[in-house]
């Protein structure tokens, strides 16, 4: 069934771009409250990359395979605190998953002031098998 | 007789464009038939398919993991942001303070802050359980934070 494969995977590309889009929509959304309410220094925001080509696994999108961070911080952060956000986020094990199922192979935080930033493969922090 | 074969040019000439008149709409209304019959067989087409879709349960092993992933249910955002800016400064408090050389005295309160210690470092970027352990270290340990 040729025709029906092909139609199943373009239903599951389109369901997948959704659920991608909403995963970041979400994020952003949350950074946005936890900003606005005052329980955050900086306001942090979500999107889309190209990502690293060497961080692959076999669920990776051919390409927009990063999840990419900006913090909004306006002042250059040190490494330190820019590791702590990326490692915050590995540590939720759920999100990673989703992350991984959706496509994402790279994780990217980076500040908005400056060219310095972080890049993690998300394959590492899967916990397989624990 | 010029007259003559000028008339007989004349009716052969209308006779002529109605004929090809007629032919023209023959074709544009097959044409009209043969695009509604497509429509309609593409349309089956995704009918039948989509119904089968719906039918057929997922064997894929992403679709399977996706579906776990969902199962789970949302992913507590509010935490993981929270935990990038907050998470340190109370996991370097709660390290020094729950620390079980600062209970030497007491076996009880030792073996408590050994567990609340170790779980402490398992959840150094969770805010969220950060918390809960402070809430259970004041109780327990009866520490100042």
């Amino acid at each position: 069934m040729p025709l029906a494969n092909l139609w199943n995977r373009i239903l599951s590309w389109f369901r997948e771009r959704n659920d991608r889009l909403q995963l970041v929509n979400d994020f952003n959304m949350a950074a946005r409250q936890a900003w606005v309410a005052g329980y955050v220094p900086s306001c942090l925001k979500a999107s889309i990359s190209h990502g690293c080509s060497d961080y692959r696994h076999s669920f990776s999108r051919w390409m927009a395979s990063g999840f990419r961070i900006c913090v909004l911080s306006g002042a250059q952060l040190s490494k330190q605190d820019i590791k702590y956000i990326g490692e915050a986020i590995l540590s939720n094990e759920q999100l990673v998953r989703q992350l991984v199922v959706l496509g994402w192979d790279t994780l990217e935080v980076h500040c908005d002031v400056g060219n310095y930033g972080c890049r993690w493969a998300l394959k590492d922090h899967l916990m397989l098998g624990c | 007789m010029a007259m003559e074969s000028l008339d007989t040019l004349k009716i052969v000439s209308d006779s002529l464009s109605n004929v090809s008149q007629q032919a023209g709409n023959s074709d544009s209304h097959t044409w009209i038939w043969i695009i509604v019959v497509s429509v309609i067989a593409i349309l089956l087409i995704v009918i039948i398919l989509v119904h089968r879709r719906w039918k057929t349960k997922p064997v894929d092993k992403l679709d399977i993991l996706k579906q776990q992933a969902k199962a789970d249910g949302k992913v507590d955002f509010d935490n993981v942001i929270a935990s990038g800016f907050l998470a340190k400064k109370l996991y370097d408090t709660l390290k020094v303070e729950c620390h079980p050389d600062k209970f030497p005295l007491d076996d009880e309160k030792n073996a408590i802050a050994t567990d609340i210690f170790q779980r402490i470092k398992q959840n150094e970027h969770n805010v969220g359980e950060l918390n809960k352990l402070k809430e259970e270290a004041i109780s327990k340990l009866n520490i100042n934070l």
